[in-house]
């Protein structure tokens, strides 16, 4: 029963277990990044590689053949990204925070009627309704932006935080007669940033990958987001490929669709930035949610 | 305290802004083009006192006491950056024919099914939608859903429409009885036979008049696996058709073109098939395809121009200009095998009017528009003449990256108005309307039977077919071991009890038809 052993085989074991889950996971996302400079010639005849037999720069240059509408959707999902998340930021947490105090009488109701939502929802008619025909918000931002605001379970994920914050700040505060609106921008807000960095962050993701809400309501192609641009090419490529049957019989032409390798490369440029963004959040997950402001 | 009220002030103020803003951003932003509907000042005030209200039906001329009607039509095909001025041409000529405006909505394939289905599922108020046979936005089941207007009564108001097409067109397009559509008219036959590269036909002198069936092209097959390395021989599945080996293909299985008792046998089950399967297996064995035939993406490689030889069903005159895009731009030839046939339901695409459009007939007057007028069918096909093509002698050259180039005809209305394309042999439509005026027609066409009493044995029989298909039709399995194997499973899946129920729908269809 020795304690300090070097070598242990359960040790071993489990490195190389975890070796392995991390290798499922960098494999594929290396795959695409060689795929997408590949040569297509090659990728027919020869199938996936990981080191490519032959590269190839075409791929991007077919993307950035037209760098205007790229940027343009590059533009769109940035703004509803950074303009989404603010907003959607701001009502969830004061959303959150109405319903985290002990003090407000109908808290478990309002609790209960936004956790309802969860489990029940109206479903894409009604809501497809709304939009178009009260709100008239077709073909502008606001369709990318309104439908995801306020989400149920980032509301309880950090009501769940906002309990955790004493009573007796609130209180304090209070006494030395800071208005509600203060208490929360002043108080709460501050002290809640590590949630606020992580429901972001979920948030912006969302946003980030809005692609569903353009499909119904975008028809105009200057705003069209980044992510929809390649769900739109890869759908496309589904419906005609998989019914040849039908397809064979009109005149489709297949020639302008991108190739595999355009499609990654298309992939990358939709997620690279999200991946660069993902680390500097990557603390507040590690940290966890501490708070530590009350002394003594 | 002053510092903290004066703070107190400012952010609720600023909420305050940003309440307000989201509010009259939502309230004023999205009404899309809806205010179109402004009434156009008349330039000639004469022509509306001396216009007869009674004969204006049919009258062309622009009447100014109405309003101008703003139509939405909803059909699918690739983006084009260029369609909002195509929009704005085709609106400055419509208006003036029949003063009606139309909103192009143009949604990628991709999208398409799942957008209009939320479409008609919200009851949006739109006018025409284009729909498809049996792939996206299915006509029938939509049309018996009450997604379609019914338009046989408007139908009568429009003669010069009906006369676009044959009558069989406007038969098949029946549902229930009802018309619920407008067929686009195109090549309705099907011809069936090998794509051929032109440069290897030159190369070894293929004669073309030799090939009369599957295994005349054999010799050729041989001669480019021997001397062109990198090329393969034949690329794909050589189907088995039906009416090369004498039957007419119906719901119920095959019938033989002379069987006068309508005996309908499954296609594994007939000899024909056996033989085959004979031959396309003999070239998967000698290396014409290769080993992963079955599985491999075909219009991937054929872009790439390696494919020698293909088999098609859909010859079509003039359609060997977009086979050379499908084949890396290489020249083609087509080598028939069977004559041109008509076998199943004309309605491949078709455009209906909805069901909550607020003006039909508007919409179906445009519709007539489309399909008589080459001026406003080819402005949908082509663009602007000048800006998106050339115009050289009845051709329509595109202009590179103009910005709009479709290439979906099919989705606007008749085909016999359009353009030619580059390439297109000039007799293309008068071809077109020959074959479609062919007399062998399947008798069979509009029998459907109800699956309902079988419904599980033909998904078991399904799942079969799934397996096998692909891999005997492609000559990778041995027929003369997987083939009884095939059937055997058939069998266990309950062919023969479905067979039993298909045979006596077709009887039934036989004496109501009054062929027997």
């Amino acid at each position: 029963m020795e304690k300090d052993k070097r070598f242990s085989l359960s040790g071993l074991l489990i490195n190389l277990f975890f070796v392995l889950v991390s290798l499922s996971m960098i494999i594929p996302f290396v795959m695409v990044i060689m795929i997408s400079i590949s040569d297509d010639e090659m990728l027919t005849l020869n199938g996936f590689k990981i080191i490519p037999e032959k590269f190839s720069s075409l791929a991007y240059r077919f993307i950035f053949a037209d760098p205007s509408i790229l940027l343009n959707a590059y533009l769109v999902t940035i703004f509803v990204t950074i303009a989404g998340t603010l907003l959607s930021l701001l009502l969830t947490s004061m959303t959150a925070y109405g319903i985290s105090r002990r003090d407000y009488r109908y808290n478990r109701i309002s609790t209960f009627y936004i956790f309802l939502t969860m489990l029940f929802s109206g479903g894409l008619v009604p809501s497809y309704i709304l939009m178009t025909q009260y709100l008239h918000v077709q073909n502008t931002l606001w369709a990318m932006i309104l439908p995801s605001l306020l989400s149920p379970f980032n509301i309880m994920i950090m009501r769940a935080f906002l309990l955790k914050i004493p009573g007796e700040i609130i209180e304090s505060a209070k006494m030395d007669g800071a208005s509600e609106w203060r208490i929360y921008f002043r108080m709460i807000l501050p002290l809640s940033l590590p949630s606020l960095a992580t429901v972001g962050l979920f948030i912006s993701f969302g946003y980030w990958n809005e692609w569903f809400n353009a499909l119904l309501y975008i028809d105009d192609q200057k705003l069209l987001p980044l992510q929809f641009m390649l769900v739109r090419i890869m759908d496309t490529i589904d419906v005609l490929t998989n019914n040849p049957a039908v397809t064979s019989t009109l005149n489709i032409d297949t020639s302008k669709l991108p190739t595999v390798s355009a499609r990654m490369a298309m992939a990358i440029l939709a997620g690279g930035p999200m991946l660069i963004v993902f680390p500097f959040f990557q603390r507040y997950f590690v940290s966890g949610l501490t708070v530590g402001s009350i002394k003594g | 305290m002053h510092a903290s009220s004066r703070k107190r002030w400012k952010i609720a103020s600023q909420l305050a802004v940003l309440l307000s803003l989201s509010v009259m951003v939502s309230a004023c932003g999205g009404n899309g083009g809806n205010n179109a509907g402004t009434n156009g000042e008349s330039a000639d005030s004469n022509a509306a006192e001396s216009t007869n209200a009674t004969n204006a039906a049919n009258e062309p001329a622009a009447n100014a006491t109405e309003e101008t009607v703003d139509l939405v039509w909803y059909f699918p095909g690739p983006p084009q950056k260029d369609l909002a001025a195509v929009q704005d041409a085709v609106n400055a000529y419509t208006k003036e024919k029949i003063n009606a405006t139309v909103q192009l909505k143009s949604i990628d394939f991709g999208g398409y099914d799942q957008k209009m289905n939320t479409v008609l599922a919200a009851n949006e108020n739109f006018d025409i939608a284009w729909s498809s046979g049996s792939w996206l936005l299915p006509y029938m089941p939509n049309a018996r859903k009450g997604a379609f207007l019914a338009i046989d009564d408007l139908l009568e108001q429009r003669p010069k429409l009906k006369e676009t097409m044959p009558q069989v067109m406007w038969d098949n397009v029946k549902v229930d009885g009802k018309t619920y559509a407008i067929p686009n008219y195109q090549t309705i036959t099907t011809r069936e036979g090998f794509v051929i590269q032109k440069r290897f036909a030159d190369k070894y002198n293929l004669d073309v008049s030799t090939i009369k069936g599957y295994k005349d092209i054999e010799p050729f097959l041989e001669q480019i696996k021997q001397n062109e390395k990198g090329i393969i021989p034949f690329g794909g599945i050589a189907n088995f058709s039906s009416y090369f080996y004498g039957f007419w293909e119906t719901a119920a299985g095959l019938v033989k073109k002379d069987d006068t008792a309508f005996h309908a046998t499954p296609m594994s089950d007939v000899a024909e098939y056996k033989q085959h399967l004979d031959i396309v297996h003999d070239w998967y064995v000698k290396g014409y395809s290769p080993k992963d035939v079955a599985i491999a993406k075909w219009d991937e490689l054929k872009a790439k121009g390696v494919v020698a030889v293909s088999y098609s069903n859909v010859l079509k005159p003039g359609g060997e200009v977009e086979s050379a895009k499908k084949n890396g731009e290489n020249e083609i030839i087509y080598v028939p095998i069977t004559d041109p046939y008509i076998a199943s339901d004309t309605n491949g695409t078709l455009n209906a009017i909805s069901k909550t459009s607020q003006h039909p007939e508007k919409a179906l007057e445009f519709l007539e528009l489309v399909n008589t007028d080459p001026v406003l069918y080819n402005l949908l096909c082509f663009g602007i003449e000048g800006k998106h093509y050339k115009n050289e002698n009845g051709v329509a050259v595109p202009i590179a990256d103009s910005g709009y180039d479709p290439v979906t005809d099919w989705v606007f209305g008749n085909q016999f108005n359009a353009l030619l394309r580059p390439g297109q042999d000039p007799k293309t439509w008068e071809t077109t309307k020959e074959w479609n005026n062919t007399d062998k027609v399947s008798p069979f066409i509009g029998f459907s039977y109800d699956t309902a009493p079988v419904k599980t044995e033909i998904a078991n029989m399904d799942a079969v077919i799934k397996e096998f298909s692909d891999a005997l039709n492609s000559g990778t399995l041995d027929p003369a071991k997987y083939l009884p194997e095939f059937n055997d499973k058939l069998k266990k899946a309950g062919a023969e009890k479905v067979q039993e129920v298909r045979q006596t729908a077709l009887d039934a269809f036989v004496q109501q038809k009054g062929l027997k």
